[in-house]
């Protein structure tokens, strides 16, 4: 009889008969193994390459995060995306020598005036928005912020005196931006100031160049308000949210892909005057900086929409701001009191997560649908 | 001569070995599988374009010359910071240290940008703010 165990003849041992020895090791080693190369091959299941870019365009920083993209193609849509983004500034920027800028010298003049084709849907999309937020967000506000000076790239020292800013009330009305048959006939001076909708507007042409180059998982951060396409391979998006009260973040957002985030902040553009502060954020109807809030931040898939709420929001301050997000359909938000209280709508809770050191007391407040 | 045929029980020893292995993957997990909070360094532009890379784990001062003059960078102990940079409102610098992957400051008015990478998936892919 052979030594060696035939197929059929090796006895599957009782439980208390142990195997011989070198068998019985093999069993161990190999289970383990297998175990280990198992979590092993799980490891291997990276995140596709993150390559991230940054450029200067619309006076700001510009990131490019492209998950899975090649060199080649990243260079190129960094590329299309910078000349996207300053085309969009010669367009859309309410001084200097653009478009906007140009219609804009005829109408501060009252003159009633053609509006050029490639500005008209952007002017109608601006006064949709601007009624869904009960004024709220103004994009006729042009001459206030002029009288302020917060367009200027060095900010203003001091307030304008009250009776000039009385003078430009009550500010110009929504629909006196939407073109008739292509044309404005304003009824009193008018500067149209598209800087609470422009980064919107330009975020979401920039994704949709994006979307065109097959790209399916990218950022376009502008300035600090962001646009997403999809999401990495097997996790959302992770977006920190700087504490507005000075060091550090505030919060992270997890992004399931297709959301843009955008802030309104008192700390953006300011100055300081007799021991007051004075931000670029104005309340049409008091043509003053809105009070109340320290920062707003929107959640919602449309970034033009997002941009236009934070704006809408913050001027709504602590007491409207709910009934403002309802009627402009935004139902992710949070935002920062000057009492310092973080208020977080019951959807955007389910995204966010608190992750300063010192974190701010925190209500949730009741939903917005 | 008859076969036995009886099922192979688990030995204590068998089920200790997979035990000790559903530890190590539970461990392997907590480290591989979850975003890598720490960075390894930081990326320094001007103007978008890349300035310097340092790694968190050198001790350094950077100066960054842009439009409007220096801006300064410390680098220490795994984190980094701007420390002065021209302009009026000072955001950058308030930002303090930053230590997390994919945390990032800008200085705009000399558009100087901190951008902190590490090994793995970052802590942020992008900031808000």
């Amino acid at each position: 009889m052979s030594a060696i165990p035939q197929p059929c003849q090796y006895p599957l041992r009782a439980p208390e008969e142990p195997l011989p020895n070198g068998r019985q090791e093999r069993g161990w080693t190999q289970l383990a193994a297998l175990l280990v190369a198992l979590a092993l091959i799980g490891c291997s299941a990276e995140d596709p390459p993150v390559r991230r870019s940054q450029t200067m365009a619309m006076g700001t920083v510009v990131e490019l995060s492209l998950h899975g993209v090649d060199r080649a193609r990243t260079e190129a849509a960094q590329q299309r995306v910078t000349d996207l983004l300053a085309e969009h500034d010669r367009r859309y920027s309410a001084w200097g020598e653009g478009r906007l800028a140009e219609l804009n010298r005829r109408l501060v003049a009252g003159e009633a005036a053609s509006v050029p084709t490639e500005l008209r849907s952007a002017l109608r999309r601006a006064a949709v928005l601007s009624a869904d937020s009960g004024g709220r967000f103004n994009p006729a506000l042009g001459r206030l912020v002029e009288l302020w000076g917060f367009h200027d790239d060095e900010p203003p020292e001091a307030p304008p005196p009250r009776a000039r800013i009385e003078a430009l009330l009550p500010a110009p009305a929504a629909d006196s931006v939407a073109p008739v048959d292509g044309r404005l006939s304003p009824d009193e001076p008018l500067r149209i100031d598209l800087g609470g909708f422009a980064k919107g507007l330009a975020i979401d042409r920039a994704l949709a160049e994006l979307r065109a180059m097959d790209i399916d998982a990218a950022i376009v951060n502008l300035g600090g308000d962001l646009g997403t396409i999809g999401h990495p391979k097997d996790r959302p998006w992770r977006i920190g949210v700087r504490d507005p009260r000075g060091e550090g973040v505030l919060a992270s957002l997890t992004l399931e892909g297709d959301e843009a985030v955008f802030t309104s902040g008192d700390y953006e553009r300011y100055f300081r005057h007799e021991g007051r502060r004075y931000h670029h954020i104005l309340d049409p109807a008091t043509g003053y900086p809105a009070r109340g809030l320290r920062s707003v931040t929107v959640v919602t898939r449309d970034a033009i929409r997002a941009d236009a709420a934070a704006t809408a929001l913050f001027v709504a301050g602590p007491e409207h701001w709910r009934e403002t997000a309802r009627a402009m359909g935004i139902r992710h938000a949070m935002l920062l009191d000057s009492r310092g209280t973080l208020h977080v709508t019951p959807a955007l809770a389910e995204k966010v997560r608190i992750e300063a050191e010192d974190p701010p007391p925190v209500r949730e407040s009741e939903p917005l649908s | 001569m008859t076969s036995v045929r009886t099922v192979p029980w688990l030995t204590p020893a068998d089920v200790g070995v997979i035990a000790a292995a559903i530890v190590t993957i539970v461990m392997l997990a907590g480290r591989l599988w979850q975003p890598s909070a720490a960075a390894s360094s930081v990326e320094v532009y001007q103007g978008g374009e890349l300035h310097e890379r340092i790694a968190l784990s050198r001790g350094t001062t950077v100066r960054v010359p842009g439009p409007l003059g220096t801006t300064r960078i410390e680098v220490a102990e795994g984190r980094a910071r701007v420390v002065a940079s021209p302009g009026r409102k000072k955001l950058c610098v308030r930002a303090g240290w930053l230590s997390a992957s994919g945390a990032s400051v800008t200085c705009l008015p000399n558009r100087v940008t901190l951008v902190l990478e590490g090994d793995g998936p970052p802590r942020y892919d992008s900031m808000n703010f």
